[in-house]
């Protein structure tokens, strides 16, 4: 899979902005530097998409399709760094 | 004529949202006792969306001295920078039918004004238009439209949150 294309990478930016708007969570940066920070993740996820694969081990990384394997990174980041912050 | 005369006070209550892209009325919790509901219009930041203002009547001691907008706003994010945009139409008598003329809306901008220092602050910034066609020549007397924007595509438009305006003041330059 390539980077994301700008359309989806500026869909996302939008996102995030609106879900923090939503909650009042103020984000203390400018939307061009929020906007590179979106960019350089994307960068980094499909640089390393194969070594997060490989770090699943079997049989979950045969098991789950990439959608699943999406859904529990989230699931795992969630619960290390937004439980209880 | 004076410099300074009020000449109108909107809020977002008497606003009227446009077919699409417009912004929505939301609420700004006080914590007093009762606690309060401070109606506010929301302006994305990665997105232009407008309010609009209609059957306005430009009062009979407007004396052409220019409009002075001043914008009472918050952001939900504590730094960098809005530009907020407004524009009049003229809607003259017996010259244009409103279901089939479309209006290109000539905006004057504000500066890029900073955001207040906590989310919860209203702040006060202004943008001025000179009488005649800077104002789509509207004088006393006029019915007109009246339209305000977040440029939020502009360059100078930086900041992450949302905009909310509270009210707009018109006054007489």
């Amino acid at each position: 899979m390539a980077v994301l294309s700008n359309n989806d990478r500026a869909d996302c930016w939008a996102t995030f902005m609106r879900e923090r708007n939503a909650e009042r969570d103020g984000l203390n940066l400018s939307k061009p530097e929020l906007r590179a920070a979106v960019d350089a993740l994307d960068v980094y996820f499909n640089d390393n998409a194969a070594a997060i694969n490989t770090a699943i081990p079997q049989p979950a990384r045969g098991a789950l399709t990439t959608p699943q394997k999406a859904l529990l990174a989230i699931a795992v980041l969630r619960r290390r760094y937004l439980s209880g912050a | 004529m004076a410099t300074g005369n009020l000449l109108f006070l909107l809020s977002p209550l008497s606003s009227a949202p446009p077919a699409t892209l417009g912004a929505p009325i939301d609420i700004v919790v006080g914590t007093s006792t009762p606690v309060e509901s401070f109606p506010v219009l929301v302006f994305d930041p990665s997105t232009v969306w407008y309010a609009d203002w209609h059957g306005l009547v430009m009062p009979p001691h407007y004396g052409g001295g220019g409009i002075t907008v001043t914008f009472y706003w918050s952001a939900t994010a504590t730094t960098n920078e809005i530009v907020w945009s407004a524009a009049f139409r003229e809607i003259a008598d017996d010259a244009e039918d409103l279901n089939t003329t479309a209006q290109t809306y000539d905006y004057n901008n504000s500066s890029a004004v900073t955001a207040p220092s906590a989310a919860g602050e209203v702040v006060y910034d202004t943008l001025t238009f000179t009488d005649g066609a800077d104002m789509d020549n509207v004088g006393a007397g006029d019915l007109f439209s009246f339209r305000i924007r977040r440029f939020a595509s502009d360059a100078g438009d930086d900041c992450t949150g949302n905009g909310e305006i509270h009210a707009v003041k018109i006054t007489e330059t």
